[in-house]
Order: structure tokens, then sequence, then C-alpha cells
């Protein structure tokens, strides 16, 4: 792709990421983070090419460590996004015609 | 030339934003990350494919062994250490990206202006990355100290490492020799300055450096696509930086600090001065009497508003009698009373909770008023712990339901109709002084007004000033119980206490 393609691809996904995010509500923003973070490690993808094109072995072997760095970025990441995202419960999943019982337990408590 | 690698590619960042789309609801999340996922490992396969790679059993064997590590890490962490591991995974990836620039400079063939110039950004964000994410997991592990470390002229080298690393860059973007040297120059000074950067941030201001910092790895990332001139990596970066950007920005507003302020430590300047003189802030109210009669924080008269009570549910009468009655009575026996008789009760945690890891101890609690018929809420401060929603996670895992959970905005205005505030482990989010201490660092800050409910419990390990090194006046309030100790503890104590 050329360079003023990709320059039009970053602005536009910059803008787009940006009215995406600013939707996503506090009480998910640490997922948000670690799934973001786990997608920067897309670097992985410039890691393997620029590794398969080192010709000097020490550049092959700072590749193998981009290309590792990377991987663990992206699987450790997606992966402990999944599970923090789990765990999110819902009351209405969890207890069922909880607000009745509160509504009558509170009539009771009054004298 | 547009390519059936650009047409996959485009499809594969439609599925990452799509993906990105339902991470907006606790419902859909967990899908939308297993699509930006599954897009990334087709980006991977699409990438291989490509370059012909598909044979090159090194890269799989790497990836392999990488994988492994991040799923035995992704299995293995505890929530509590959530913040320095996202720290840690972001140092990786910004490393990567570095790598990457380095490789391309590298090669046999020197590669023309753009590519030198995205690799030289590649080089310099991401090399900052890595030693300042790194740096910052120390400190959010608490294997560096808290407090900011600020070296003599730390703002002179900073700003000659940085000059520098400009320079260099320059340098490897013309046209010049020894471009390896100069590479290996550059890394070094982004790495310094990145330890630079990381080092004087403080604890507390970690959820805002770590934002940052996130955002950086993105954008590493982005300028390593423009490198390889991949259009999948140069989106994919994009969207991430944006999206660091945005919390940053959400996080300094809930703190009220400039960026600028945070990332060279100015921000706690201030407040170490004020703590080591040992005196309080000129025109700081101390005393609750103080508080009340001085302009700008209107605190209603507690007394009086104690038994008109919300919405028709008049929540029983006499707490303040209770406890007045029985002066001899221990703080957690009055905690308890005034808990039995309370209709609403809000909890505030703090990121003393996740110290004293007393989460689950909060969830037992919970239960415990929910069986008594209260109703009780989860009020939590946007800078609340040391990452953007680090109190949501810990309350999540121990199953407390997220519609319980209360944003500042949402809440705020609501506790003048709340029975008893239990403040757990939270300090300078309910600090009022943030209303009228001038010239200190929390002022200005939006803070939960716990001080306007009825009662407030307290259980905090001291009364000592918080992080921003403001003494706190709540702890002076009539209405206010102070439970000293151990959070995880005082909540057992309360508990049992309930259980009498």
């Amino acid at each position: 792709m050329g360079l003023v393609g990709l320059l039009i691809v970053f602005v536009l996904s910059v803008a787009v990421g940006y009215k995406l995010l600013s939707e996503v509500p506090v009480l998910l923003h640490t997922p948000l983070m670690s799934g973001m973070n786990a997608l920067s490690g897309i670097t992985l993808l410039s890691a393997l090419v620029a590794t398969a094109a080192a010709t000097a072995l020490g550049l092959r072997w700072l590749g193998v460590v981009a290309v590792l760095f990377a991987t663990v970025n992206v699987v450790g990441g997606f992966l402990v996004t999944d599970r923090m995202l789990r765990m999110f419960r819902s009351d209405r999943a969890g207890r069922p015609g909880k607000t009745a019982s509160m509504s009558t337990t509170e009539a009771e408590k009054r004298p | 030339m547009y390519s059936v690698f650009t047409f996959f590619a485009v499809i594969l960042i439609v599925g990452i934003v799509w993906g990105i789309r339902l991470m907006n609801s606790p419902r859909t999340a967990v899908r939308g990350n297993r699509i930006a996922a599954l897009c990334v490992l087709a980006g991977v396969v699409l990438t291989l494919v490509e370059k012909g790679l598909l044979t090159q059993g090194l890269l799989w064997g790497t990836m392999g062994v990488g994988a492994l590590i991040g799923w035995v890490i992704a299995a293995k962490v505890a929530m509590i250490q959530m913040p320095q591991l996202v720290g840690t995974l972001n140092g990786l990836g910004g490393g990567a990206s570095a790598l990457v620039a380095l490789l391309v400079l590298g090669q046999d063939t020197v590669p023309d202006f753009p590519s030198r110039l995205a690799c030289v950004a590649a080089l310099a964000v991401g090399g900052v990355t890595f030693s300042g994410s790194l740096v910052a997991a120390g400190k959010l592990a608490r294997w560096l100290p808290q407090l900011p470390v600020i070296m003599p002229g730390h703002a002179l080298w900073s700003s000659l490492v940085l000059v520098g690393l400009i320079g260099v860059g320059a340098l490897i973007c013309v046209p010049v020799s020894a471009l390896s040297m100069l590479a290996l120059l550059a890394t070094v000074l982004a790495l310094v300055f990145g330890v630079l950067l990381a080092i004087r941030v403080g604890g507390a201001d970690m959820p805002i450096t770590i934002s940052l910092l996130n955002s950086l790895s993105g954008v590493a990332g982005s300028f390593a696509g423009f490198a390889v001139r991949d259009p999948l990596l140069v989106a994919a970066g994009g969207i991430v930086g944006a999206a660091g950007l945005i919390l940053t920005v959400i996080m300094c507003r809930a703190s009220n600090r400039s960026l600028v302020a945070i990332i060279s430590g100015r921000s706690l300047l201030a407040a170490q001065r004020s703590a080591g003189q040992g005196v309080p802030v000129p025109s700081m109210p101390v005393t609750g009497s103080s508080v009340r009669r001085q302009g700008g924080v209107e605190v209603p008269p507690l007394a009086a508003g104690n038994d008109s009570s919300v919405g028709g549910v008049a929540a029983p009468v006499g707490s303040k009698e209770a406890a007045a009655a029985q002066p001899s009575a221990s703080p957690v026996e009055r905690a308890a009373d005034l808990l039995r008789d309370a209709g609403q009760v809000v909890v505030v945690p703090g990121y003393g909770m996740a110290l004293a890891e007393a989460q689950r101890d909060v969830r037992n609690l919970y239960d415990r008023l929910e069986e008594m018929g209260k109703q009780v809420r989860f009020a939590i401060h946007p800078v609340a712990g040391r990452m953007p929603g680090h109190m949501h996670v810990l309350l999540s895992e121990v199953e407390i339901p997220y519609e319980r959970l209360c944003e500042l905005d949402d809440i705020n205005d609501e506790f003048a109709a709340v029975d008893v505030v239990v403040v757990v482990g939270a300090n300078d989010v309910v600090n009022p002084a943030a209303n009228t201490a001038v010239n200190t660092p929390i002022y200005g800050m939006p803070v939960l007004k716990v001080e306007e409910a009825k009662r407030v419990v307290v259980c905090n390990q001291d009364t000592r000033p918080g992080y921003c090194g403001v003494p706190n006046p709540l702890y002076e309030l009539p209405d206010v119980v102070l439970c000293l100790g151990d959070a995880s503890e005082t909540m057992r104590e309360l508990l049992s206490e309930l259980d009498h």
C-alpha cells in the first residue's frame, strides 16, 4: 500500500477509534485498556516480516526477540482480557426478584 | 497497488472495529474481545501467506513459545496484579515495535526516506514505551519507590536526552553512513528517556501514566506499520493510540491535573512540601466545624437531616441517639449500629481496599447488608485505584453485580439521601478539602461528597493525609465514625458485630 493510502488509513482509524472508544463505560475501562494493549501487540505482523527479511544472524536474533515479545503481548493480553470480562456479572441474571424481596424486608423492619 | 492482501486487511480492520464496538457493554464485551483476537490471528496467517513465510519454522517456534508464555501469564495472574501486568505487556509491545524498526534500519539495502522516518519514530516511541512501561510496572508492583524519584537536574537531563534523540533521529533520516551505530544510539537514548519519564511519576498518578504509555505503544505499532507498509498494523495502532488518549484525557479531567504536571512530577512536589513542613496548608480547614462555616463546601446540617428519609421509606431513626447513648462503644460497634438502622448504604472503595485485599470481605458485608434488606451501592471515583476501572474489576471478581457500581457523576447528588456511607481504603477521593484548600494538589478535583450523607463510617488504615498530602477534614466531622486499621480485619469485625 502506498504512503498516502497508509496515512489515510491512520487518520481514519484514529478518528473511528476515538468515536467508538469514547462510548465505552468506565465500568469496562480496565478490560478496554488491556484489550487495546493486546491489540497493540499486532506489531507482531511487522516483527514477522522484518525477521524473515533479516539476513545477518544478529539481526535475526533481534527479530526472534521481537516476535517473542509481540506474541506474549497479544496472547497474554487477549486471554487476560477475556478472563476479566467473564467476571462481570449482572444483577438480573444472578439474583432474580431481588428488588421485590428488598421492599418487603424494608416494610417488615418498620415497627 | 491494491492487492488481495489489502482487501483482506480492510476486512480484518472492519472486524477489529466491530469487536471494539461490542466492548461498550458488559453483555457483549466478551464476544467483542474474542472477535478482535480472531482478527489478529487471521492477520498473522494472512501476513505469513502473503509474504510466503508459512514454512519458516523459526517464526512458528518463536510464536509458539510466546503464546505459551502469554497463556501461562494470563491464567496465573491474580486480578490484584492486573495493573502491573498491563504495564509489562504494554512494554513488550512497544519493545517489539522498536526492535522491528532496528531490523528495518539494519537491512542491507538502505530504506527510502519515508521508511527511515517511520523507523526512527517507531524506534523512539517504542523504546520510550518499553522502558517507561517497565518502570511503571515496577512501581505498580511496589518493587520501585511509590513516590516520585527526582534526580538533581532531572528536567534538564530529560530535555537533553530528548533533544539528543531528535538529533540522532534526524541524522538517521538524512543519508549518512554508520546507520546502525546511530540507530543503536537512538535506542539507548529512547530507553533512558522512558526511564526518566516514568521514574518521577508517583504511584497514584499511575493510571494516567499507564494510559499514556498504552497510547504510545499503539502509536509505535502504527509507525512500525508504516515502516513495513502494512495497513492492518497502521490501523490497529491508530485505534490503540486513540484509546489510550481517551483514557488519559478522562483520567486527567477526573483528577483535575494536567498531563504535563503529572509526567514532570510537579503535581506531587507541592504535596511533599506541605507534608514535609508538617503544617496545615494555608486556608485549609482542619476541624469539622470550620469546614461547615467556611465557604465552598455546602454541608447540610447532618443532625437535622437524619430522619427525613428518601422516597417515603423512613429509615428507622435513632442511629445518632443510639451512638450517643453508649459513648463507650467501640467504633466498630457504633458502625454496626449505624448499619443496622440504615436503609440506604453506599460503599466507597479505594486503593486501600486493593492493598488490604479486602474485596472478599467487602463482598461478605454486602451480602449481609442485602440480607438485612438494605439497599447497597458502590460509589467509584474515576481515579480510585491504580488503573482506569481498577475498582470495577476487583469488585466484579468477587461477583458484585455491575449495576451496583455507580460512577461519580451519577451518585454524587444522591448522597444526602444515603443513611450510611462506608469508606473502605479511600482518602483523597472523598476529601472535602478539594473544594476549599486552594493551592494544594487536590484543589478543584471532583470528589465524592460523602460528607453529605447522614453518617459516614471510615475503614481506613489511619488518618494520615492521602497521596495528595492534604489532611482530610472528613475525619474530624462529628457524624463520622473512624474504624482504623487493616480494612480486611475491620470488615470482618464489622460483620461479626452485625451477626450479634
